[in-house]
């Protein structure tokens, strides 16, 4: 029972993830929705091996390992590739326009 | 799209249709997921058949440096590549130590007491991923969260393109690259150790593996926070 | 009878805990602060390591608490701050034209 909730829950943070990346505008949340499907997919991972609580299988731990560490290098650089885009100042019509919406 | 703080909506219509697509695939996942046949345990049998060659009884420890010890080498060199990408970004910081010490007296003596602690946590945890939970991933990013905390004092380690650095994010394959080669020596097949000294050669490959780690996170963090203006003195 | 008991109440345990999680992370993902949203990120990475902690996985609770929560946390608040200093300095430069 506990293996069938997890992987439910996984899916689910899978699922939002996926919607708040398409839907969301910005780097922060879009940068946010993909650690959120990372989320999801190491647990269903996890969960896969729950199904058996005695025999865990150690595999699909250490690529979950691996998994988190390259997620967040994964961030890091997104975060610096953003802020490396030039903006130009705003002109008066794009700031009235900014603060109609 | 890609500006970094604009507030655009979409189309009440296009959000509704990407909210339908995605509930309906994955509703489909989870009820193939729910299946009778999808999952086994042969892998625990698997593992625990042949730990006793690897020279650890930490499961996880020996499938990470053991059985599957390629993806392992090459996770290394992707995060050498991270660290040489986040390299240009780093802007230089000067602080001024006098100005810590009397202004905040208790972060001072919070950090002062904390910092040695979690490196000596953190040598513990790379020593005890042989037998029980933890690891080098584990004991690198304890001695990420000291770099930290020493951050929150605005005590930071800046010189990162020196010899040293450059040797801290590297030493990770190098002594994975002399590991192999004395592997290849000793038993003529690629990437196999000998077993009496398996336990060993995997607590050396570790220990590189904990500082290059540390190294690259601490990188990452110091690079995504940009410029600070402050004056006098230079910590390195 | 005990075995049943202990059974319902980790039953009990893991939806309160699911529940929680999708809650954190629908606040996460859709909010109109981004500040809100960094903080209620980290908040969720402190509830995933326990429930990596029920599934088992030992190790990978370890590595999450410290980088899943707290190196990431860090990372998009050092980011935040950044992009807000550049946005006041792109505001205020619109203003002195």
């Amino acid at each position: 029972m506990q293996a069938e909730l997890y992987t439910i829950c996984a899916v689910i943070l899978f699922a939002l993830g996926l919607i708040a990346f398409l839907v969301r505008d910005g780097v922060f949340h879009k940068v946010l929705a993909l650690n959120v499907m990372g989320i999801g997919i190491f647990m269903l991972f996890l969960s896969t091996s729950a199904f058996y609580p005695m025999a865990i299988d150690s595999v699909t731990h250490a690529l979950v390992l691996t998994g988190i560490i390259v997620a967040v290098a994964g961030t890091a650089l997104a975060l610096n590739l953003a802020a490396q885009i030039k903006l130009e100042p705003l002109s008066k019509e794009q700031k009235s326009c900014d603060k109609s919406h | 799209m890609i500006e970094p703080f604009s507030e655009r909506k979409l189309h009440p219509i296009l959000v509704l249709s990407v909210v339908a697509v995605v509930s309906l695939i994955s509703a489909l996942l989870i009820y193939a997921l729910l299946q009778e046949n999808v999952h086994n345990n042969e892998m625990y049998n698997l593992v625990m058949e042949k730990i006793h060659l690897t020279g650890v009884s930490n499961p996880v420890t020996a499938v990470l440096l053991s059985f599957r010890v390629y993806d392992t080498l090459l996770e290394f060199a992707v995060l050498f590549c991270v660290s040489i990408a986040c390299l240009p970004y780093l802007k230089l910081n000067k602080i001024n130590i006098q100005h810590i010490k009397i202004a905040h007296s208790q972060l001072f003596t919070l950090v002062k007491a904390l910092v040695p602690l979690v490196i000596l946590l953190s040598g513990y945890m790379l020593w005890v991923g042989s037998f029980k939970p933890g690891g080098a991933f584990q004991a690198g990013a304890l001695l990420t969260g000291a770099g930290l905390l020493l951050s929150l004092l605005n005590i930071e380690f800046t010189k990162t393109r020196s010899l040293f650095w450059r040797l801290l994010f590297s030493l990770s394959l190098i002594f994975f690259l002399i590991a192999i080669c004395y592997g290849y020596f000793a038993t003529s097949t690629f990437l196999l150790f000998p077993s009496e000294l398996s336990g060993g050669i995997i607590l050396f490959i570790e220990f590189a593996a904990t500082l290059s780690i540390a190294a690259t996170l601490y990188l990452c963090y110091l690079s995504v926070r940009g410029r600070k203006e402050r004056e006098v003195g230079d910590a390195s | 009878m005990s075995t049943e008991l202990t059974f319902g109440l980790s039953l009990i345990f893991d939806v309160v805990l699911i529940i929680c999680i999708v809650i954190l992370a629908l606040g996460t993902l859709f909010n109109r602060s981004v500040f809100t949203s960094i903080v209620l990120f980290i908040s969720l990475g402190l509830m995933i390591t326990i429930a990596w902690v029920r599934l088992g996985a030992i190790d990978v609770a370890i590595a999450e608490a410290a980088i899943g929560a707290g190196l990431t946390g860090a990372l998009l608040l050092g980011a935040w701050k950044r992009f807000e200093k550049k946005k006041s300095q792109l505001l205020s430069g619109a203003n002195d034209d």
